[in-house]
């Protein structure tokens, strides 16, 4: 598959990322985008939270599972275009993923990656740091490849400041609590950032 | 706890003061790690001036929060207060070590713990900050070569050893986590969360059977326990696609049977992500 021309996050996937890592700062945090590819572009229109503790085998699989269950009830041309990540120490190198990643390749060859940096958060720029798959191989993705409407950031920051953050679920707190919805189908609702259109 | 429970405290705190202070003894006693809430809430606590004898642990957990969130200047007051009060504490000198963390003055911490160590040398929590030093400036090797030496001394230190099995994890030694939670099953036999880590663990080192029988004791002490069903349903996926021929037998049909019907009837009552899951134990029947 040719390199991707670039990544098109929703507004609603990006903040439900970002707030998802700054709820656990202190922990690895992992979690799934949702898109599809519109030509050579990657459009990321949704964000499945996973885990704040270790991402291992069973849990994992069946997660991914249920996202594409989800996926396909959804949307036809739905599927997992690629996984974000965050550590404790603020590394952002892609290591610790690796192997998950490369499972993620194996089945939509554009796969990306995307690591917290957590130092663009005070300043609004785009917060993570991208690998994507090319030709078998993960490449650093430019930031000009990356588009997100610029509204998205300061909304996103605002959120943060509201600590909206503790309202994210994801599948850890799911299997803790059934009741908790990994969807998040109401985490923005009635919120500005609903109104946002993506790019 | 119970389900629900810290949910509803936190949304109780935002309007009464007592309510908070329960909050925070709740994080405290359950280990709930949420930094800001604690300095949300704690602060105006401090400020009230009517915390009574509970003043002194509220503006401990207070400092905590401060110093990981790096809210310097509650970090200070808090440790000034703690210290004006308790000049010659060895809990307060700990305080002073992880300020010192805090503004990444790695040498003074050590400073701090070493000097504890050197008149308390069983204070277990100045051995395990520094163990923790290791691990914020990124040095995963050295952190693992410290715990290992810290538990030829105290090997009965499940939190240690819990430590330790996350660390083999984070690296992808898993092998090497499975040990430590086996150590952690020997020291709490009935831990949901330790026999539940290893069985994960287990499948993903490919020991299906194994890691069979743990999710399975794990479904047996907590019979709607999502992680343990979820996970006894892979099993049984995974064995089946080992050996058919075994797991045909009706012993292993009806295992599966059980498992997928609780999952089923767990999930009628929870909404939206009850449509995935259903689709999902559709295509998992054996």
């Amino acid at each position: 598959m040719a390199p991707s021309a670039g990544y098109s996050f929703h507004p609603q996937a990006y903040a439900k990322a970002v707030l998802h890592v700054c709820k656990h700062s202190s922990s690895s945090v992992l979690g799934l985008f949702l898109g599809h590819a519109d030509g050579k572009v990657i459009k990321v229109v949704e964000t499945i939270p996973l885990f704040h503790t270790h991402a291992l085998g069973p849990m994992l699989k069946i997660a991914c599972m249920l996202a594409e269950e989800h996926c396909k009830s959804a949307d036809a041309s739905l599927e997992i275009v690629g996984i974000y990540h965050a550590t404790p120490s603020g590394s952002t190198e892609m290591t610790p993923v690796k192997a998950i990643a490369d499972k993620i390749a194996a089945n939509f060859a554009s796969a990306s990656v995307w690591s917290l940096d957590a130092s663009k958060l005070p300043d609004k720029h785009f917060a993570f740091k991208g690998m994507g798959r090319v030709k078998d191989e993960w490449k650093a993705v430019g930031s000009d490849l990356v588009s997100l409407n610029s509204e998205v950031l300061s909304e996103t920051s605002r959120l943060i400041g509201e600590m909206r953050f503790l309202d994210v679920v994801d599948f850890d707190d799911h299997l803790a609590d059934g009741n908790k919805s990994w969807l998040n189908e109401t985490l923005f609702a009635g919120d500005k950032l609903e109104k946002i259109r993506a790019d | 706890m119970e389900p629900g429970e810290y949910d509803a405290l936190v949304v109780k705190a935002r309007s009464s003061s007592t309510a908070a202070l329960e909050l925070l003894q709740f994080m405290r006693t359950h280990k709930i790690h949420q930094p800001e809430l604690v300095l949300q809430h704690g602060a105006k606590l401090v400020r009230s001036q009517r915390l009574g004898n509970e003043l002194w642990t509220v503006l401990e957990q207070v400092f905590m929060a401060a110093a990981e969130l790096g809210c310097d200047d509650w970090r200070d007051y808090c440790l000034k207060e703690l210290t004006k009060n308790f000049p010659s504490s060895l809990r307060v000198e700990r305080l002073k070590g992880i300020e010192k963390e805090s503004q990444a003055d790695w040498k003074e911490a050590e400073k701090i713990y070493q000097k504890i160590l050197s008149t308390k040398p069983e204070d277990t929590m100045a051995h395990k900050r520094l163990i923790a030093m290791h691990k914020q400036s990124g040095k995963v090797s050295e952190a693992i070569e410290a715990i290992n030496t810290y538990l030829q001394t105290f090997s009965t230190d499940s939190e240690v050893w819990h430590e330790l099995g996350e660390l083999y994890i984070e690296v992808g030694s898993l092998q090497r986590a499975a040990f430590c939670f086996e150590e952690m099953i020997v020291h709490n036999p009935r831990s949901m969360y330790t026999i539940l880590t290893y069985a994960e663990l287990l499948y993903s080192v490919g020991d299906f059977e194994a890691s069979r029988k743990y999710f399975s004791m794990a479904a047996y002490l907590d019979e709607m326990n999502l992680r343990a069903l979820w996970g006894l349903a892979t099993c049984n996926m995974a064995l089946a696609e080992k050996d058919k021929a075994r797991e045909k037998t009706k012993q292993f049909q009806e295992l599966q049977k059980l498992t997928l019907e609780r999952l089923k009837t767990a999930y009628k009552g929870f909404g939206a992500t009850g449509k995935p899951a259903a689709k999902l134990l559709a295509m998992m029947t054996l």
